[in-house]
């Protein structure tokens, strides 16, 4: 399942005095299975991408087109689209209402009309799927940590059975053993169900080790897309919007620089790594 | 969206009544809303209306950020003139069908009442177009100290007031979050009956609830911190004072009441 | 300037009838002792107990045993209340939750009023604050058309307006985007240099207490490790097991060296990793 962003354009109160273009003649493709890391800063226009995207917001003009249909149609219906595009929201806090955990993981399956043992069987899986263990099932969302009230949220979207899970900045406020959790837990779905990923972020360190593809946003518009390794090859342009490339993709780049025969676009710890100690056994005369 | 009301909120403007001390405000907005009610003919409206009309110039508030906050009560305003169309009895009725009967003096009353409300509306909200939230509690624990003989506790509920003015966009921006939230999930808040929307809104209410209780207990601490004590030995930033252009508007509202009582005694 | 003398803290959870259900001991032995002027930072994992120990700090929370000096005053010392909250202002995670009054410059004054402060006085304060935190062209404006950072720098302001000798931070760049959080530390880095102001900084991003005098890592309870931030990015394997992290160049340094590159400890930028590694290269010999 595809999502097409064709010539889209966002303005808020269009044709008043506080009108803002949120987005500016937009086009993108999002492929079925993708893994995709969306990058900028508060008020580049990625909350407001994502949202088109599972149609809480629709274009002031050109197209969304999800799976081929135009979701700005009149009798087009919102409430399928948002099973199939799942979105999660940034702070859980803002969803979870209800006094258990699996009660609350089965609000979205509940909305979509299925039969109660459906819904028993999705909201179960879903919180296996993030690591929820059974012992809570019966907790009250609010009295979990930090990091396990974003794993239910996660569950309450993915026991919608997405096709497409969106996950606005879902580390932010977690603690770094728990930011690296919840990354892995995201690349398991990924790599387990195969649905298509959209992790948004400010942060190129934790979308580099896992993305296929990485979007940047920057005043409304997409300024840069591709691989990792190709958008960190635009330093310069990155560290103009105030954005900044992984650590170690510096190093690595500042030392080919400087005459090191070395792969200049080592995006990873693991990568760089390797790179620098083959360069310096190399240099040593210390065999591989 | 919810946001985008203008009723009420402060518009900064750097004019004679942006200036005023905001007692005189407080009371000139209770002369003029009084006033409304001394009447009972047209004419009356005249020596209101340049009242009303003369403030707003002066203010220099846009006559259309006014009318676009008038907006928000067009529902209100159509209620009470259909109510006093339908409801008024007279003698002679204009018009029948079935069980309704209009009558010319439901008309009159309508639109003596419609009007009475327009200008009511738009009087109130130009004094919080004109006034900043502090500034409107400021005034009105200064006008009501000398309740604190009685030990009512008009500090604290001054600074309960402007806590809450404060708080009032934060809150509906939350809820805006809130509502994407749930929908993304597939709530649904626009279809069904009376009772299935009541319903929906219980995933709404709950999230934001929660967090108000954490943003009060936070608030609570973040004033603890800064050595918020009660009224008790506090001084002010911005301490209110008459200066002379306050009392020419308190002289201006005097008159404006003496010719609002002529205009009663002479044209009824 | 502050001191804490085996400070420890339960938590207890009352039932309805108010007994006890359970005690949690959320401090255990705390021994701190931070300089006037000094530059502190906390770390330590969601749940370890340093916003519980920055509350003891200005007299939220009450020792459940021994002591904490404020400037000399112990914080049990209530006749003293307000002097110790003078001296040891508190800004917190959220920059919605501390902006009390509706334009910046008032809520600047708030805390001056509070004290007394003459009128004449607390305007010079104001605007002298505002301008040190960078803030004066906003100082008529709504707190709410401010970014995160912006916020956190006017609640600054607003404990700055005090003249405390302690400014205590707890997590103010928790809920901040990059940009956000690049102002915030620089402006208590600045505060802390400039106006002499001793900054206690509580955080969980590694990234920001590289330039303090001390770092205090906090686990269950405990301060379990105390250092300049140098010996403590040494330790990488240990604060790991806290729920921690380094910086990516830290890491890489220390995969490095255990894999026989000769690389110091505790590198903190790329520059000087750049510079180590082209040392260890050219250096004649094997390596060790």
């Amino acid at each position: 399942m595809s999502i097409i962003f064709d010539h889209v354009t966002h303005k808020y109160s269009p044709g008043t005095t506080m009108e803002k273009t949120a987005l500016n003649d937009v086009n993108l493709v999002i492929n079925d299975g993708e893994f995709i890391g969306l990058i900028g800063h508060t008020g580049s226009g990625k909350s407001t991408l994502i949202q088109h995207m599972n149609g809480l917001l629709l274009p002031t003009s050109g197209t969304v087109y999800v799976d081929g249909e135009d979701i700005s149609e009149k009798d087009y219906s919102k409430k399928m689209l948002r099973s199939k595009v799942g979105l999660v929201f940034q702070y859980p806090e803002h969803q979870l209402f209800e006094p258990t955990v699996v009660k609350d993981v089965q609000f979205g399956p509940r909305n979509l009309g299925l039969k109660p043992l459906e819904i028993e069987y999705r909201s179960f899986e879903a919180l296996k799927n993030v690591g929820i263990g059974d012992d809570l099932f019966d907790a009250s969302p609010f009295e979990l940590s930090g990091g396990q009230k974003r794993r239910v949220a996660i569950a309450g979207v993915l026991a919608m059975k997405p096709k497409v899970l969106i996950l606005d900045e879902p580390t932010a406020g977690l603690d770094p053993a728990g930011r690296d959790e919840i990354l892995g837990l995201i690349s398991d779905i990924h790599k387990k169900t195969g649905i298509t990923v959209i992790l948004v972020s400010h942060s190129m360190e934790d979308v580099a080790n896992y993305v296929d593809r990485i979007i940047v946003m920057n005043a409304a518009s997409v300024v840069l897309e591709g691989p990792p390794k190709a958008v960190f090859t635009y330093a310069k342009e990155l560290e103009g919007i105030g954005l900044s490339v992984p650590q170690v993709t510096q190093i690595t780049r500042d030392l080919a620089n400087k005459g090191f025969e070395i792969s200049p676009d080592c995006i990873t710890l693991e990568e760089a790594g390797e790179e620098l100690l083959r360069v310096y056994r190399q240099r040593k005369g210390i065999p591989g | 969206m919810i946001r985008d009301i203008t009723l009420g909120q402060y518009y900064p403007e750097n004019s004679i009544i942006h200036r005023l001390d905001p007692r005189v405000k407080i009371v000139g907005t209770l002369v003029y809303l009084v006033s409304l009610f001394l009447f009972k003919s047209f004419w009356g409206y005249i020596p209101t209306m340049i009242f009303l009309f003369s403030c707003i110039h002066l203010s220099k508030v846009p006559f259309k950020h006014i009318v676009k906050g008038l907006k928000a009560v067009v529902m209100l305003l159509m209620f009470t003139l259909i109510c006093n169309i339908i409801f008024t009895r007279g003698e002679v009725p204009l018009f029948e069908w079935k069980f309704i009967r209009i009558y010319p003096e439901g008309l009159r009353t309508a639109g003596f009442m419609g009007i009475r409300l327009t200008l009511l509306i738009t009087g109130s909200s130009l004094m919080t177009f004109t006034t900043t939230p502090t500034q409107l509690t400021d005034g009105l624990e200064r006008l009501f100290a000398p309740l604190k003989l009685f030990k009512v506790p008009v500090h604290e509920v001054a600074m309960m007031m402007s806590i809450a003015l404060r708080f009032i966009p934060v809150l509906l921006e939350e809820t805006d979050k809130i509502m994407k939230a749930q929908q993304a999930r597939g709530a649904d808040f626009e279809e069904g009956n009376i009772f299935q929307r009541a319903k929906a809104m219980v995933p709404i209410l709950v999230p934001l609830f929660i967090s108000s209780f954490r943003r009060a207990g936070d608030l609570a601490m973040a004033m603890e911190v800064r050595c918020y004590h009660g009224g008790e030995g506090r001084t002010r930033m911005k301490p209110l004072k008459y200066k002379g252009r306050d009392f020419i508007a308190y002289g201006v509202q005097l008159l404006y009441l003496a010719a609002l009582i002529l205009v009663r005694i002479f044209l009824g | 300037m502050i001191r804490t003398k085996e400070l420890a803290f339960d938590y207890i959870r009352r039932d309805e009838e108010g007994n006890v259900e359970s005690v949690t001991r959320a401090l255990d032995d705390i021994n701190i002792n931070v300089k006037q002027g000094d530059f502190v930072a906390i770390l330590g994992a969601n749940g370890s107990g340093k916003s519980t120990l920055a509350k003891h700090l200005n007299a939220i929370l009450m020792p459940t045993e021994g002591e904490v000096w404020v400037n000399g005053i112990k914080t049990t010392d209530e006749d003293n209340l307000l002097e110790i909250r003078k001296n040891a202002g508190m800004v917190f995670q959220n920059p919605d939750n501390q902006i009390i009054l509706t334009v910046v410059e008032e809520d600047v004054g708030f805390g001056p009023e509070n004290l007394g402060v003459p009128t004449k006085e607390i305007w010079e304060r104001v605007e002298k604050v505002l301008k040190s935190v960078g803030m004066l062209e906003f100082r008529k404006d709504s707190p709410n058309k401010l970014s995160g950072g912006q916020k956190q720098r006017v609640a600054i302001a607003g404990i700055m307006a005090m003249k405390p000798k302690c400014i205590i931070l707890d997590e103010p760049t928790a809920m901040l985007d990059p940009v956000g959080r690049k102002e915030v530390i620089a402006t208590a880095r600045e505060l802390n240099k400039k106006e002499g102001v001793t900054v206690i900084l509580i955080t969980h991003y590694m990234e920001e207490v590289t330039g303090a005098d001390v770092v205090f890592v906090m686990d269950s309870g405990k301060v379990v490790m105390t250092g300049t931030p140098r010996q403590i990015f040494s330790r990488v394997d240990q604060l790991k097991q806290f729920r921690l992290d380094v910086p990516q160049v830290t890491a890489l340094a220390h995969d490095l060296r255990k894999k026989g590159v000769p690389l110091p400890e505790g590198i903190l930028t790329p520059e000087e990793f750049e510079e180590a590694f082209t040392r260890a290269c050219d250096a004649r010999g094997g390596a060790i």
